[in-house]
This record gives C-alpha cells, structure tokens and sequence, in this order.
C-alpha cells in the first residue's frame, strides 16, 4: 500500500524530470524497442515522443545499423557493460542538430549507453546524449590558436636563425675591412715616412747645398764689394740673413721629417731630450724611466714610439694643465711597454672623441700597425696615461752588442 | 597464500582473453577505419605493490582508464598506457596535426572510449568465465604516476593483481600496455576456483 503511494508520487516526477532534463533520454528494451524519448530527443531529433514511442530504435535511426552504437546498445542488453560513445571517434552518429527543421549544424554528441537490469529477465538499457558543442568549438579555437601559435614560434625562429647568420657574415665582414684598412694606413704611414725621409735627404744635399753655396757666393761678394756701394751692401747683408733663415728653416724641416734626434742619438736619449726641452717650456716636472737595452731598437720601432711620444708630450702641454709627467720604457725579450702619463686635468669620453683626436687615432693607428696594443686612460681630474704594448719580432736585436751604432 | 596460477589456469585465460581482444580490435578497426590489433601475451598474478613496480613505480607517468566491476566477484578494471605514446595514438587515431603538449578534452574522450572497448571485452572474458550477477560502472580517466593509478580505494596491500600484458598497434604504430585486475584475496579464491571448474567443464565436453 506504502509502496503503492509511493509510485503513485514518483511517477509523475520522474515524467517531469524526464522532460526537463538537458540531454537526450531514450530507454530501449530487449528487442530494441522504443520505451522512453524525451523532449531533449523530440526537440532536437525533430522526431515527436508519440512517433517514437514503440518503435525500434533503429527504425528511426536507419543509418545506425551494423555500427557500433547498434553493438553498444546489444553489449548493454546482454552482458550489461556500460560504453561510451564520444563525438570525435564516433564522428557525432545520431542525426541531432540545434534546429532539426535546417539540418545545418549537427549537435557533437558525447553518449553514454547503460545497461538498466529490472529484472534477471527483463533487460533494458539506456542510451543518454550529451550535446558537446560548447566544449567542441572551445577545443577547435584552442587547437586554431595553438597552431597559430606554433607557426609563429617557428617563423620567429627562423627569422633568429637567419639574422644570426646575417650578423656571423656582417661580423665577419667587419673584422676583414679593419684588417684590411689596418693594413692600409700602415702602408701608408710607412710610405709616408719613407717620402718623408726621402724629402729629408734632398733637402739636405741638394737645397743645403745650394743655399751654402749662395751663401758663401753672396759672403764672398759683399766681402768684395766692401763699403763702395753702400746701398748694394745693405741689399747683400739682407739676402745673406734671409738666406740663413732659409738654412735654420730647412733644418727645422728636415727636423720634423725626420728627427736628427732619433737618427743621430737613439730612441733613448731622442725621448729624454725631447721631453725634457717640453718640460723646461712647460714648467714640468719629468719622471724618466727608460730602459737602456731600447736605444737600439729597430729603426721602424723607434720612430713609432718616439713620434707617440711627440703626440702625447704635444697633447699634455695643450691640453692637461699638468704639473708632472712620467716616461715609463721597459723591455722584455720579446716586448716593450711604453707609458706617457701626466697628472693633469684628463678628459672625459666626449672630449676624446671630439674632431682634434686624430692625433689620438695617429698614435694608436701606427701601435696597431704594428701588432701592439694603444689604450688612453684618462679620467675627468685624474690625469692621462697612454699605453703602448709593442711585440718584438724574434731577432729584432735589442742586445746592444748585435745592433750597429746610430747614424751619426 | 600462494598466488601462483598453474601452467594450465595461464594458459586458458591468455586463451579466452585473446578470444575478447579479438572482438574489441574488430570494433576499434571499424571505429578509426584502420586495421587495430590487439593481443594478450601474458597472464601473471602479484601483489598490488608489486604490480605498481613492475608498471614503472612513481617514475613513469601513464594514463589509465579505470572501470569497477561489482558482483560475486569484486575487481578494479584499470587499462595503463604511458602517457606519450597514448597521446601519440589517440592522436593517430583522430587524424590530427597539431601537437600539444597536454592531452585536451576530446582527446582523453577519445582514449576513455578506447579503454572502454578494450576493458569491455576483458570484463566480458571474466564476467563469461565466471557467469553471475555483475554491475560494471562507465569508464574514468586518469594520469598519474602507477602508484597512484594503483592506488585503489582501500589502502590493502594485500590485494591480488591480476596484470595482463597488452599489445596495440593502429597502423604501423605499436603501443604495449597493461590491462590490472586489482580484486581482494576473497575474490581471488573464488575467482580461481571458477577457472579450475571452467577448465574442468572444457575438458569434459
């Protein structure tokens, strides 16, 4: 009677439930017959309840036949194994759509077929289908954006790749053009030098001897002529001054050419009296330390280090307001260092790259010429120090016993 | 208690396990329009802590489909693939190109419903074998490391696992795996006594 009451209550609910609910229900029995279509199936099978009712299911699904939702539902009947059926492997296999009146858009299904056991004769089974198409379309927009994804990190990678390469050549490219403009202005400050030297020469055996000989000629007139004509004797006194100006003059030429000093005394004695005439104008004091072995060095070496050291001594008294200047030259068998150091007002980065560094860039151009290493250390207040680090070729004789004497 | 089966019990369950595979890699062929094979090539019993090492412990990391099967005879049904070469297979079996480096809803979908056929034919090998009431549940989807794939509801050692070898091979990719009954020692009894009865009955006939 309880009991009785009791279904008297659920049936109608389990009805209602039935039409509420947001997926498809449908009941078959042992013989595949249609015992419950709900109106999630009507609406989106566009196959009404009363249609369905009683019919085989495969009546109303002709395309399912011999697939695996038929071999499901027969697997839930006989042995009572439960199957999922998803939309992917399955390729969505129940004719639902959103709206079934324009078979467009078809539901992705997710099924679940379960076996109901009413009794040890009675089997049933329920076939419940979920519409997944949220779910679907998100995982298709995730699968898009990860493709996208996915390509653009391999564009983006070989675009690096590429512009690695492009760099690596660019690179390249650059160390060649240094080499080569490296090689360049040392063949030119050689040549230079070697006109230089060249020009030096003439000067001094032809022009000296031209201007000499004048000289003793216009000497030797003005002797002549005496006090006779004094107007032609004060024009003679003229051209003899005139002519020794012209002698002092080639000197200081030739001097700047090519330095007498280096030529006749060596580096050595070259740097301390060069720095020492600059010390005397300059008011500084002067630190020498300058090893002996370098008075014969190589004639190309010393003309480097002695035209760096021109420069530097030049640029200190322009520029430093130095009270103290320091000559460093030391020798090792197979490299010399070389320091021009003052105490002065240094300069800042700006100031060292401002147009009047081409001395700057003179001096580290003939070191690197050479092989060697130019640094100008200089901080705002702290003074200034230019480095030099020259190698030594094998058997380039700074043992003074190996080297012939300078040129006197 | 001596958990060894007889070179006789083996035998006839890797016989009847293939008979059930044999169906399941009909339905997964028709399923993916490829040719699915499947095979069985060993039947051992262990202990569960033992079965948990001889899947790859915590160090390897797998997916698992797990159904429970209730009844006179009580088993954890618990297909085990490592988790790469699943994902490189349901991916096969999907037709997809993008690779992501996760498994994403339709593909785990895809694998439960793999694991679903697969352990269906199992349980029906069993459930047949043994012929009694049974209610099996829908299959659940899981990744972890095989101890805690193992790891069942109850924390006892002293479960009986019964672990099946299996080979798969879609195309001409091959992926092996393991299908664990995980039943307890009172199952186990009976479960084993079945078999004997049902060995019995063959050799009559």
């Amino acid at each position: 009677m309880e009991t009785q009451e009791h279904m008297v209550e659920i049936g109608p609910l389990c009805e209602q439930v039935l039409v509420t609910l947001n997926l498809g229900v449908i009941v078959v029995d042992q013989s595949l017959r249609v015992l419950e279509w709900n109106d999630w199936m009507s609406r989106h099978s566009g196959i009404a309840r009363d249609t369905a009712l009683h019919r085989p299911v495969l009546e109303l699904f002709p395309g399912l036949s011999g697939t695996r939702f038929e071999a499901a539902i027969q697997q839930a009947l006989l042995l009572h194994q439960p199957a999922i059926l998803t939309g992917s492997l399955n390729r969505n296999p129940l004719p639902l759509y959103a709206n079934p009146a324009n078979k467009h858009d078809r539901l992705h299904q997710a099924i679940q077929i379960l076996p109901l056991r009413h009794s040890s004769e009675q089997h049933f089974c329920v076939i419940q289908v979920s519409d997944v198409s949220a779910a679907f379309e998100r995982e298709a927009a995730l699968r898009r954006q990860a493709t996208l994804l996915n390509d653009s990190l391999q564009a983006q990678s070989r675009l690096m790749q590429e512009l690695e390469q492009h760099n690596d050549l660019l690179d390249l490219q650059v160390r060649e053009r240094t080499a080569q403009l490296e090689e360049l202005a040392r063949h030119l400050q050689d040549v230079t030098e070697a006109e230089k030297s060249q020009l030096a020469r003439e000067l001094h055996d032809e022009l000296g001897s031209i201007l000499t000989a004048a000289r003793i000629d216009v000497s030797w007139s003005a002797r002549k002529l005496g006090d006779s004509v004094p107007e032609i004797q004060d024009k003679l006194q003229r051209v003899l001054n005139n002519l020794s100006e012209a002698i002092q003059m080639k000197r200081r030429i030739i001097d700047g050419m090519r330095p007498t000093l280096l030529t006749q005394f060596g580096l050595v004695e070259a740097l301390e009296f060069a720095a020492g005439e600059m010390a005397d104008v300059n008011g500084w004091q002067l630190g020498l330390d300058l090893d002996a072995k370098a008075q014969h060095l190589p004639e190309d070496i010393s003309l480097a280090l002695f035209r760096v050291a021109q420069e530097a001594l030049t640029n200190a008294a322009k520029y430093a307001q130095a009270t103290r200047v320091d000559l460093l030259l030391q020798l090792d068998p197979d490299e010399i260092w070389f320091t021009v150091a003052d105490n002065g007002v240094g300069m800042t980065e700006e100031a060292r790259n401002t147009p009047r560094t081409h001395g700057i860039l003179g001096m580290r151009q003939r070191i690197v010429a050479r092989g060697g290493d130019f640094e100008l250390v200089s901080v705002p207040g702290k003074g200034t120090r230019v480095e030099v680090r020259l190698p030594l070729a094998a058997g380039s004789g700074v043992a003074p016993t190996a080297t012939p004497a300078p040129e006197h | 208690m001596n958990i060894v089966l007889t070179e006789l019990q083996k035998e006839t369950l890797e016989e009847v396990f293939n008979i059930g595979m044999g169906r399941a890699a009909a339905a997964l062929s028709t399923l993916v329009n490829e040719e699915v094979k499947l095979s069985i090539p060993s039947v051992r019993l262990m202990r569960r802590k033992e079965a948990a090492l001889v899947l790859g412990g915590t160090s390897r990391r797998v997916c698992s489909i797990t159904q429970v099967l209730r009844g006179e005879f009580g088993a954890d049904a618990i297909l085990i693939f490592p988790e790469e070469k699943s994902l490189q297979l349901v991916r096969l079996m999907l037709g997809e190109s993008v690779d992501l480096t996760f498994v994403s809803e339709i593909e785990r979908e895809a694998l439960t419903e793999v694991g679903n056929i697969i352990l269906n034919a199992c349980i029906g090998t069993i459930t047949n074998l043994l012929e009694g009431e049974f209610s099996i549940s829908l299959p659940v989807f899981k990744q972890g490391d095989c101890v805690e794939i193992m790891q069942g509801a109850t924390d006892e050692q002293e479960q009986v696992v019964m672990l099946l070898h299996i080979d798969f091979s879609v195309e001409k990719y091959e992926i092996s795996g393991h299908v664990a009954f995980v039943q307890d020692v009172r199952s186990y009894q009976g479960f084993v006594e079945r078999i004997e009865r049902f060995i019995q009955k063959a050799m009559r006939s």
